[in-house]
């Protein structure tokens, strides 16, 4: 199994995450863009996919919920989380883009939440397909949501040389 | 998993202006009391307690009485928490990309 790789981009307000598929691009395409495909993998280990709308075309969206159905994961369990993508640009099968919102099940978007705009690429590389996901995530000011990004990664340095600091003793 | 109970946008917005990192900044180093937090500072003392409500509002810092003067400490657990933010949605898409690569293993066979 390949290891996802992960780039923290602060100079372009970005993260992103990549990963390699022994798979043709077709065929990762179309897990990408079908109700059917989506619902059986989308979700975290242990959480159960519906669909309840989609329409795969630049303006559409997908609307869906995660439950989680696994007992193990203790204050999770039975939990529900509904949340839409708002499809923005399509480029089959190379590229398409959406927007993240957090949702009610009637697809009411929730303000207080934070949003973000993902733009999904497949390329063909000779290991295979590498699909790569770009975050950026919503802010007023893109420059100073970097800067936020930046200290909170600094601060969590901060703390992780603290823990060791504590674990020599 | 994705906690999403988090108000990032507060904590961001607080960290959108130079004058209040700063402050966090140095907070991180020792608690200050007001007039401490706004003396390397060119403005009002006004302008510098709106800096402050902002900051307290994302739960940045928090301000106690100790006498005749309010004492601005920094809270480093909302930090933390957009840190771990951050991690779980790497988390999130790390185990996106693990059942995707199994559903597609499985619609081989």
């Amino acid at each position: 199994m390949s290891k996802m790789n992960v780039i923290k981009d602060a100079e372009n307000k970005t993260l992103i995450f990549e990963r390699i598929f022994e798979a043709p691009r077709a065929r990762v395409w179309k897990a990408w863009t079908t109700a059917e495909q989506i619902a059986k993998w989308w979700g975290p280990r242990g959480w159960v996919t519906t669909v309840k709308e989609f329409d795969f075309r630049a303006g559409g969206h997908l609307l869906y919920a995660m439950k989680c159905e696994d007992p193990a994961q203790g204050d999770f369990y039975g939990r529900e989380e509904w949340a839409k993508s708002v499809y923005e640009t399509i480029d089959e099968p190379s590229s398409f883009s959406y927007k993240d919102y957090f949702t009610d099940e009637d697809g009411t978007v929730n303000q207080t939440m934070p949003s973000m705009t993902i733009t999904m690429e497949f390329t063909e590389t000779p290991e295979g397909t590498k699909v790569s996901s770009k975050t950026v995530f919503a802010s007023q000011d893109a420059y100073e949501q970097t800067v936020a990004m930046g200290v909170v990664e600094g601060v969590g340095q901060t703390w992780d040389r603290l823990e060791e600091l504590l674990g020599e003793d | 998993m994705v906690e999403y109970a988090l108000r990032l946008d507060d904590i961001f917005g607080s960290l959108a202006d130079p004058t209040r990192r700063d402050i966090l900044h140095r907070l991180q180093e020792t608690e200050l009391n007001v007039s401490e937090v706004a003396a390397p500072y060119d403005v009002s003392l006004a302008a510098i307690s709106k800096h402050l409500k902002i900051l307290e509002k994302a739960k940045l810092i928090m301000k106690r009485r100790q006498g005749k003067q309010q004492i601005v400490a920094l809270q480093p657990q909302t930090m933390m928490q957009a840190a771990a933010y951050l991690n779980q949605y790497e988390q999130l898409w790390s185990e996106r990309f693990d059942r995707l690569e199994q559903f597609l293993i499985e619609e081989d066979q």
